[in-house]
């Protein structure tokens, strides 16, 4: 049987060597170069995004086109949140020009989500009724119609057309 | 923070340096000891960081937003691969912490503890996370964080006494 003064010291103990471990320490210097990798601008001039994205879109619903009609209640919210973006990019494309792809930072964010949204599409392409999935997806989505709205204040061009 | 936050890359990199370190052996010791999870863990949040960093008003928060976006990356990744490893036996032949003079039993014994009284102990003693945070992180309730640590401590004492 342990006494209270033994487990009293026990645990003093203890806290005592977790207030000493280390608490700030050098990871390898790889992790700097992936990140400076990944947050690389994407070049896509001559891209129109608002193609790109109608293409991916397209892709998506024909992927999720199936399980609807199997009438899964995952895939058809992912059907409507896919519904949705079309008709917010749909809005949204004609007062984005080549130029304001140029601009930074917003078109270097859009291209890094874009890429984690075609990614998640592909996976939700494969697994229609993965709820995670959806929830990345709605929520990259959500980045995305931030970033535009943002990119469109910011844009000289546009800001005269809004 | 502004700077980065306005695309400049270099000033992102000051950023990543500032405060790399001190978020790399808390998820180390999240990761169980393993290295390279860790270090993806870090990438990942940082890459996370950039795109997200307009959505942060207060440069001041920025230390405590970065802590959270890299410990939401480890859950949520051991949320996904956990499953699978969860009721392994712990590693007998525990990982050796990259820094030097660490306190090797118990970094090994803290390694070695079960998942989730081993989150629960990193969030609590070494990323000052009280329980109801630490609950909402875990999506768990606050008293299973509670008992998970007490498990973690017990555990501790035992092995290193």
């Amino acid at each position: 049987m342990t006494s209270p003064d033994s487990k009293h010291d026990a645990d003093a103990a203890l806290d005592a060597r977790i207030a000493a471990l280390t608490r700030s320490a050098e990871p390898r210097q790889r992790v700097w170069t992936g990140i400076a990798e990944r947050i690389r601008p994407v070049r896509r001039a001559g891209w129109p995004w608002a193609a790109a994205a109608a293409v991916v879109l397209a892709l998506a619903i024909v992927a999720l086109q199936p399980d609807r009609e199997r009438s899964s209640t995952g895939s058809e919210r992912a059907l409507q949140l896919v519904q949705a973006e079309v008709e917010a990019m749909r809005r949204a494309a004609p007062v984005v020009t080549a130029d304001w792809l140029d601009e930074r930072p917003w078109t270097e964010a859009w291209a890094d989500n874009q890429v984690a949204i075609d990614e998640l599409e592909a996976a939700l392409g494969r697994d229609p009724d993965n709820r995670l999935l959806l929830d990345f997806l709605a929520e990259a989505r959500l980045r995305q119609a931030r970033l535009i709205h943002a990119g469109l204040a910011h844009s000289p061009q546009t800001r005269m057309t809004l | 923070m502004t700077a980065a936050a306005r695309g400049d890359r270099d000033a992102f990199e000051r950023l990543y340096r500032a405060h790399a370190t001190g978020l790399f052996p808390a998820l180390w010791r999240l990761a169980g000891g393993d290295r390279g999870r860790a270090e993806d863990w870090l990438q990942d949040a940082f890459v996370q960081a950039w795109g997200r960093l307009d959505q942060l008003k207060d440069p001041a928060a920025f230390p405590a937003w970065i802590q959270r976006l890299a410990i939401n990356v480890a859950l949520s990744d051991r949320r996904r691969a956990g499953f699978r490893v969860a009721s392994e036996a712990p590693d007998a032949a525990a990982p050796e912490p990259p820094w030097p003079g660490a306190d090797l039993d118990l970094e090994r014994a803290i390694a070695t503890l079960p998942d989730r009284a081993r989150q629960v102990f990193v969030l609590f003693h070494l990323c000052d996370l009280g329980h109801a945070e630490i609950a909402e992180r875990m999506a768990v309730e606050v008293g299973t964080s509670k008992a998970q640590l007490h498990r973690a401590r017990t555990i501790l004492k035992e092995k290193l006494t």
